[in-house]
């Protein structure tokens, strides 16, 4: 436990983004402009439940921007990573890296 | 920010191909064309790719966007989709220049090879542009119908038979391994839609 005015010695990693099927959908959002509920369906091979509530959490916390439309009368989804999204995912990305070369070899 | 996984994004892009619309496309354009040519109607040739056009985008909804889901890519991807485009049409006015070239350079008695070669020409022509669409789209088995479309040239100009039976036969092959593809890519995806 570091002393009071004493920074930690691990670096601090974010909880939220550290849900692996959260992380998954960041990263593969974080290579496309957007992607549609489908698409996200098709490659994370998530159940339609557990990207449905993993994308409002993200959504919710500002990583994710939803776009609801209708095209050919079907209800369509998409979605596109926020700036605050990028930024919390390269600080994640920092983080996660310096703790693991933390590791003795 | 999508040049930190490069390796991601190019699989996510050649999957994107993977449903075999595509390759019915480009086969049935290249057949098209060799049959208007075979008709003597080859300035209708350049007509056929504005006839198919309309049909990607319904074909492309109805069909593979349900079961694959709609992606954008990024900015960069389609800045160098663009510039392979551009490299492609000048790499084969380069080549075409090149064998205009050779055969005026013959003069009146060109032998017998070069006349054989120029046979093949425009299926070379045709399988450089799909080696271009390959190495662009990521996609290994245009560098194999490029390399159809050089067999058939060849073909063609060993046979001595005319320029568009390479077209028409390269362009068949592609569309059935395109139809194929398309068959295997409806019967694996269920087609899920947001809403079942």
């Amino acid at each position: 436990m570091p002393s009071p005015g004493q920074a930690p010695a691990l670096p601090d990693v974010d909880a939220f983004l550290h849900e692996l099927a959260r992380l998954r959908l960041l990263v593969l959002l974080s290579v496309v402009k957007r992607a549609d509920f489908v698409y996200l369906l098709r490659q994370s091979g998530f159940s339609r439940g557990n990207l449905s509530v993993q994308m409002t959490k993200l959504a919710e916390a500002g990583l994710v921007d939803i776009d609801k439309s209708f095209v050919d009368n079907r209800p369509r989804t998409a979605y596109a990573l926020t700036k605050a999204g990028r930024s919390a995912l390269r600080a994640y990305k920092v983080s996660m890296t310096a703790l693991l070369d933390a590791l003795p070899d | 920010m999508v040049h930190h996984n490069d390796a991601l994004e190019s699989r996510l892009y050649r999957s994107y191909w993977d449903d075999g619309l595509l390759d019915i496309f480009a086969g049935a354009g290249i057949v098209g064309i060799g049959l208007c040519w075979m008709a003597d109607l080859i300035a209708m040739g350049p007509v056929v790719p504005v006839v198919l056009a309309p049909f990607w985008g319904p074909l492309r909804r109805s069909l593979v966007e349900p079961r694959a889901g709609l992606v954008e890519f990024s900015d960069a991807r389609s800045d160098r989709n663009r510039r392979l485009g551009r490299w492609s049409v000048w790499l084969g006015l380069a080549m075409l220049a090149l064998f205009t070239a050779l055969y005026f350079r013959a003069g009146p008695d060109p032998g017998t090879f070069l006349p054989l070669v120029i046979a093949g020409v425009p299926a070379f022509l045709l399988a450089l542009l799909a080696a271009m669409a390959g190495l662009g789209l990521g996609l290994p088995r245009f560098l194999g119908y490029g390399a159809v479309l050089c067999v058939c040239g060849a073909g063609v100009a060993v046979a001595g038979a005319e320029p568009e039976v390479a077209m028409v036969t390269g362009g068949v092959l592609i569309a059935l391994a395109g139809a194929l593809l398309l068959s295997r890519f409806l019967r694996m995806d269920v087609e899920s839609g947001e809403e079942s």
